[in-house]
């Protein structure tokens, strides 16, 4: 199963793809395989819940898998101008054409440092840029990321930062080195609502400002689909769902989207209310299962869902991998 | 304690202001705020980092004294009292770090019954787990064994075996997955037709206040910005501030709108 986001694009002026993926473990396949592709200045956001192999996933793009876990497959990141095959080689990327946003922002930063000389010291190690012009570039990016007093914000312990101001800052860190990847697993999750609109704003304006490829991930279907352009649903390392955020949020074909958009509380004309949702919990990718895995919670399940594994299909724009849904939405059989 | 009529008002705050001082800088955490919560309703409390929510939580529960103004459960002064499972009861929005983990989890959700024989402890806790949803023959669990998701259904067990009049949920949901999040605040929602306790839910999540809340009280900086039935609130907000919560929380899921800015 490989799920392909659209067909094979012009990545000269920069972005990333991604062919073949898949992790196992001991010998089990864990997640994937998958394959998707992000052009200069788009996104594309990587969507699940706990257990569904999100974050694995983005760790294997960083290089960074756990001890136990392979990885086979493909990484091209435009930048880099070569294919990338092994941990080793994508290790290499980071801080300098591929940048990473991590979930908690204080984890990026060393408590006991101004965090200003934070900003800059990936890219003075690596001697990417002169001192000099390491701290233009860091007042310049902590402006960009809405801080008026950028000098006073670099003097400033991480202690001394709310999560907001510490996800911007780490967001700035993660973009000093110019690279045309951004990865960011949960950036905005630690946040309260009104920063994570605006934090995922300011990702993406540096995204479409540099042409960098930015892929997320998010446990939260709606925000996604809202800042992305394309989306990956995963369920227990399986991609059940791709395609165009757009056309998923609204025609969402298999019945886990469905049931994930279904569950997520929205400010409605409704007042307080019982709200739709998917009884049992999502079983561990490491455990071997025949069929669909999304079978035992699945209201539309057939016969066949439980012995033979759906393949991704194309439906309308999006690829679906289920034995039941149509391409309007309706999913009976 | 007799329970509340229906209708009766259960916690009552007056003018309740509370000031943290430290040698010569002061911050002024919770300013003037006044609020009623009637019995089996709740109230959502919205706000942002920094709002005064989690200072409320502990006027609420007697943690803490307010500087001056009042916080009244039932009409008496909330405080807690050693030896006495309290009145009102939490469920914390980490449900990994509220249980031990080294206990088992019955043992763990039977802490308000320490009054109890052993024998009625673990029956009371038994049958308080199964209405949650947790197996009773995983009471000998630990923690560890356990999902985020059952975690908190164990925690919301712990708050109501004692049968508190009063819940208050800091975040209950925020660390947990859509679908889980959905299970919880229904079964909050059941567990509250059947009992008839008052809620407190502190949240910064509108969305989430919409599906729990009879009424609403928005703080900013310490200072209430809204008190409103929720209906009213989400109808048509007064506060310009709300009003810009409201709308940023009522963003549609329309997909596909983050066309990303034009290279300069």
């Amino acid at each position: 199963m490989t799920a392909a986001l659209a067909p094979a694009a012009d990545l000269s002026s920069g972005g990333l793809r991604v062919s073949g993926l898949a992790i196992s473990y001991g010998g089990t396949p864990v997640i994937g395989p998958l394959s998707f592709e992000v052009p200069a200045g788009a996104s594309v956001t990587i969507v699940g819940e706990t257990g569904a192999g999100k974050t694995l996933l983005l760790r294997s793009l960083m290089g960074l898998l756990p001890a136990g876990f392979e990885m086979i497959g493909e990484v091209y990141v435009s930048d880099a101008g070569k294919p990338l095959r092994t941990a080793a080689e994508l290790r290499a990327q980071l801080g300098r054409h591929v940048g990473v946003v991590l979930q908690n922002p204080f984890q990026a930063f060393d408590p006991l440092r101004p965090v200003g000389r934070q900003v800059t010291e990936g890219v003075l190690r690596r001697k990417l840029i002169g001192r000099q012009a390491a701290q233009e570039r860091a007042i310049t990016l902590l402006r960009q990321m809405g801080f008026d007093r950028p000098e006073e914000v670099q003097r400033l312990f991480p202690g001394q930062l709310s999560g907001g101001m510490a996800q911007r800052v780490a967001i700035a860190t993660a973009v000093m080195p110019d690279p045309g990847v951004v990865l960011a697993d949960e950036p905005t999750s630690a946040l309260d609502a009104m920063l994570r609109v605006r934090v995922l704003g300011l990702l993406r304006e540096f995204a479409g400002r540099r042409g960098a490829a930015l892929v997320m991930i998010s446990h939260d279907l709606s925000l996604a689909a809202e800042f992305s352009q394309q989306l990956i649903v995963l369920y227990s390392g399986r991609v059940v769902e791709t395609g165009p955020a757009a056309e998923l949020a609204a025609i969402p074909r298999h019945p886990y989207t469905r049931a994930l958009l279904a569950c997520t509380p929205q400010v409605s004309t409704e007042g307080k209310r019982e709200l739709p949702s998917i009884p049992g919990s999502v079983p561990s990718p490491l455990q071997p299962r025949a069929g669909c895995r999304f079978a035992a919670r699945c209201p539309l399940v057939i016969e066949r869902c439980r012995t033979e594994e759906p393949r991704l299909r194309a439906l309308g724009g999006a690829q679906v991998a289920c034995h039941v849904a149509k391409e309007d939405g309706a999913g009976t059989s | 304690m007799t329970s509340p009529e229906a209708g009766e008002v259960v916690i009552a705050a007056r003018e309740l202001t509370k000031v943290y001082r430290s040698g010569q800088r002061q911050a002024r955490a919770l300013d003037g705020v006044s609020f009623e919560v009637r019995a089996g309703q709740t109230l959502a409390v919205i706000g942002e980092s920094g709002s005064g929510k989690s200072t409320l939580a502990r006027l609420i529960t007697g943690l803490e004294t307010p500087t001056s103004g009042s916080i009244s459960i039932n009409g008496e002064p909330a405080r807690l009292t050693p030896g006495r499972a309290s009145d009102v009861q939490l469920v914390f929005q980490d449900p990994v770090g509220s249980l031990n983990p080294h206990r088992k989890i019955w043992k763990s959700a039977a802490e308000p019954l320490h009054h109890l024989a052993r024998g009625a402890r673990r029956a009371t806790v038994t049958e308080m787990l199964a209405r949650v949803g947790i197996d009773p023959d995983r009471l000998g669990d630990r923690p560890g064994r356990f999902s985020g998701g059952q975690l908190q259904r164990i925690a919301i067990a712990r708050a109501l075996v004692a049968r508190a009049g009063v819940l208050l949920c800091d975040e209950p949901t925020s660390a947990l997955d859509v679908s889980v999040q959905a299970q919880i605040l229904n079964l909050l929602r059941e567990l509250q037709l059947e009992i008839g306790f008052t809620c407190v839910f502190v949240t910064h999540d509108l969305a989430v206040a919409q599906v729990v809340a009879d009424h609403v009280l928005v703080l900013r900086a310490g200072q209430v910005r809204e008190y409103a039935s929720a209906s009213e609130f989400f109808a048509s907000p007064r506060d310009p501030y709300s009003r810009s919560l409201v709308a940023v929380a009522s963003r549609s899921v329309s997909g596909g709108t983050a066309r990303p800015t034009p290279l300069n």
